[in-house]
């Protein structure tokens, strides 16, 4: 039994002769829809997980291609209008529990990581639904507000059907007073394959393109040509994700910041304060962000109001507030780690590598005879597949060249 | 994070620090701080027989791990009385040690701009994070990582960068980084590391008293996830993560940051001295707070 799901789901993506790219079924492995990941765990008879271990190993290895290490300039601060669909649509439960539920746990851990990659990037959530769009955030460089906005109950309370046209013209206007070094973004959740506009959404589309606005969407039902021409033409990404996790995927790919392609893009000097913490006080003081009253937090450079987390804007002055530590979080987008190149095993085996396995020089884990190694362009040391995705997703330092 | 929950296992991964140049003026001897830190290794693998152990040695021209490592000393006899994991992880990291001096003392291929007294901690630590990658991705049960830095060497400039990005890797991973410095002045990265990632910083004092190393390790570094919930950790309340400008290495409060390359400077440029990004004359603030998200709920032209 071990054998056959083996056959069924291992798609071997580095096998470029013809035959190599075909599934079990005949058909090429374009072909065959997304698989869910977990359909694929079965044990086989001796009750180990020998199957699922090797969809792991595909599945890290699709997503060491997906990396685009490029060193060009990328716009490290930006502003991202997420757009989200609250239309009966999205009651559907072709999705856990339901299209909207789904979303929107994906959206707190997308705010989350949008924020630990770009921390000093500002973030607004709008909802629409009965033809209609409202901001549930405005531009804030908190990722708390707007988890809170997204936690709200009545985000579930779903009407009628969306506006494209209303939530774009509303997010363009948000974006406006964005200042001109920030890249501006909107990403779509969209659920209906319809929307009901109030007038042309090609004028929408144009003015789209004139601000430099990049539109990506995401839809969980199919292909829409009206939704897909908008992103095309604002260089964006669509995408129709199948079940939550392509969805996910889908989204994170938002996440690291775009390379900038705008001509009217400006560099600026940007005033920001770097808070000190709090001296532990003998009484408790409120915050200004939230009006609780706390021991610690963080006291605005300008105003001397306390705030209770980093980074922030400064709610009395608007002072962006962030820590160093903040500003390094972003430093390896401007200096990315060379991807590794792929080491043909056969070349190897044939010398020195004699059936003897490797040390791989980041975790000194054995990497078997005819496992795929990979080396680091720059120091030549090479690394199990376990490692290069962990160094590229997470470290961003190749232990070789530090 | 999740609570860590007590029958649950540890993995620690040590990153020693073995700069000759540095622990000569330690007044606490090397051997001597070596067999301390080997009686902490002891002690912590007598504390869970599922605790796994890793060593790393860094110095200014290389980095090894010591323990685990395939070679075996077929020359020791087993001792009977010693308990073999104990014997193993003794003479590994001893020896270890030991071949890393002698050929330290003779290699010259040190990196460009490490100097003398200072050692390759970010390599050391990215590779205890890939260790502890794979170790945890491997394991069936929940382990709790964690890594102890036994450091004497200064803070070398150049490696800011690369040791920012292992403490925010380390925080992803939940990774606890606890730092011991023996020697010198504070680590301001050091401290950063402890700090961002929740674990303790502690500079021992040699000076006063020659057996404080151990009883540092024993008493702040020793308790796994779930202990240090309940006991007091040192708090260093002065670390302050203000920036530096990159033009006078001055502390800055308020300061002007280069939207290209995120460098820092105190005083307004036309253009960059980092990246060379000429900058459009215009001073960007921050759009004021008064428009802030509760007045946000404005309705677009509707038919
Ligand atoms: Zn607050
Ligand atoms: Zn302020
Ligand atoms: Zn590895
Ligand atoms: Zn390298
Ligand atoms: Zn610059």
């Amino acid at each position: 039994m071990a054998k056959e799901v083996e056959d069924e789901d291992y798609i071997d993506i580095d096998d470029t002769g013809p035959e190599g790219l075909k599934g079990a079924d005949g058909g090429y492995a374009w072909e065959e829809e997304y698989k869910r990941s977990w359909d694929v765990i079965q044990e086989d008879e001796s009750g180990s997980l020998q199957s699922a271990v090797q969809g792991i190993q595909e599945q890290l290895k699709r997503k060491r291609r997906l990396r685009d290490t490029t060193a060009i300039q990328r716009g490290i601060i930006r502003h991202v209008i997420l757009v989200i669909d609250g239309s009966e649509n999205m009651g559907t439960r072709d999705m856990r529990p339901t299209r909207i539920a789904a979303t929107l746990q994906i959206l707190e851990s997308f705010v989350n990581e949008y924020f630990d990659q770009n921390p000093i990037s500002q973030l607004a959530i709008i909802s629409t639904k009965d033809g209609l769009a409202e901001k549930l955030t405005d531009l804030s460089g908190n990722p708390l507000d707007h988890v809170n906005a997204l936690r709200d109950k009545s985000n579930k309370d779903l009407a009628g059907e969306p506006s494209l046209q209303n939530a774009l013209e509303l997010a363009m206007h948000t974006l406006r007073r964005a200042p001109t070094h920030g890249s501006r973004e909107i990403v779509c959740i969209f659920g209906s394959l319809t929307t009901c506009d109030p007038g042309d959404i090609k004028q929408t589309q144009a003015a789209l393109k004139h601000a430099e606005v990049r539109v990506s969407m995401v839809q969980l039902a199919a292909e829409v040509q009206v939704f897909k021409r908008i992103c095309q033409e604002t260089n964006g990404l669509f995408a129709v994700a199948d079940d939550e996790i392509h969805l996910k995927d889908m989204l994170f790919e938002c996440i690291p910041p775009p390379p900038v392609v705008s001509a009217k893009a400006t560099s600026d000097m940007i005033q920001m304060g770097f808070p000190i913490r709090a001296s532990n006080a003998q009484v408790p003081t409120p915050c200004v962000c939230h009006h609780e009253l706390s021991f610690s937090g963080y006291i605005c450079p300008r105003c001397r109001s306390k705030v209770c987390s980093l980074p922030t804007d400064c709610d009395v002055c608007g002072l962006p507030l962030v820590s160093a530590p903040h500003l390094a979080r972003s430093y390896h987008h401007l200096f990315p780690e060379e991807n590794y190149r792929e080491i043909d095993v056969e070349v190897h085996s044939g010398a020195e590598h004699s059936g003897a396995g490797l040390v791989c020089f980041g975790c000194e884990g054995e990497v078997k005879g005819a496992a795929a190694r990979y080396q680091c362009p720059r120091c030549r040391k090479e690394f199990c597949l376990e490692c290069d995705v962990f160094i590229h997703e997470t470290l961003h330092n190749c232990p070789g060249c530090v | 994070m999740s609570e860590a929950a007590e029958p649950e296992a540890s993995l620690l991964v040590v990153v020693l620090d073995t700069n000759t140049a540095a622990w000569e003026r330690c007044p606490l001897q090397f051997d001597r701080a070596l067999q301390q830190v080997v009686i902490f290794l002891n002690a912590y693998l007598a504390l869970k027989p599922e605790n796994k152990l890793a060593v790393i040695a860094t110095n200014k021209s290389e980095c090894r791990y010591l323990y685990p490592t395939e070679f075996t000393d077929e020359t020791t006899i087993p001792e009977m009385q010693v308990y073999e994991q104990f014997r193993d992880v003794d003479t590994k990291v001893l020896t270890g040690v030991q071949k890393m001096i002698e050929s330290g003392s003779m290699s010259s291929d040190t990196p460009a701009g490490i100097e003398q007294g200072q050692s390759q901690v970010s390599r050391a630590l990215s590779k205890a994070l890939c260790y502890i990658n794979r170790g945890t991705k491997a394991s069936v049960n929940k382990i709790w990582p964690r890594i102890l830095v036994v450091s004497v060497a200064d803070d070398a400039p150049r490696e800011y960068i690369a040791l920012m990005n292992t403490i925010f890797a380390a925080q992803k991973l939940g990774v606890l980084i606890d730092v011991c410095k023996v020697v010198g002045s504070d680590s301001v990265f050091l401290q950063q590391a402890a700090e961002i990632t929740g674990g303790n910083y502690l500079k021992v004092d040699t000076q006063e008293n020659r057996g404080s190393l151990l009883q540092s390790l024993m008493f702040t570094c020793l308790a796994d996830h779930f202990t240090r919930s309940m006991l007091y950790s040192p708090h260093n309340d002065l670390i302050d993560f203000r920036a530096t400008c990159f033009c006078h290495k001055r502390v800055v409060d308020i300061g002007y940051v280069c939207s290209v390359c995120l460098s820092i400077f105190c005083k307004m440029a036309p253009v960059c001295s980092t990246c060379k990004t000429k900058f459009s004359f215009k001073l960007v603030r921050a759009p004021s707070a008064a428009n802030g998200t509760s007045a946000g709920k404005k309705k677009p032209p509707v038919n």
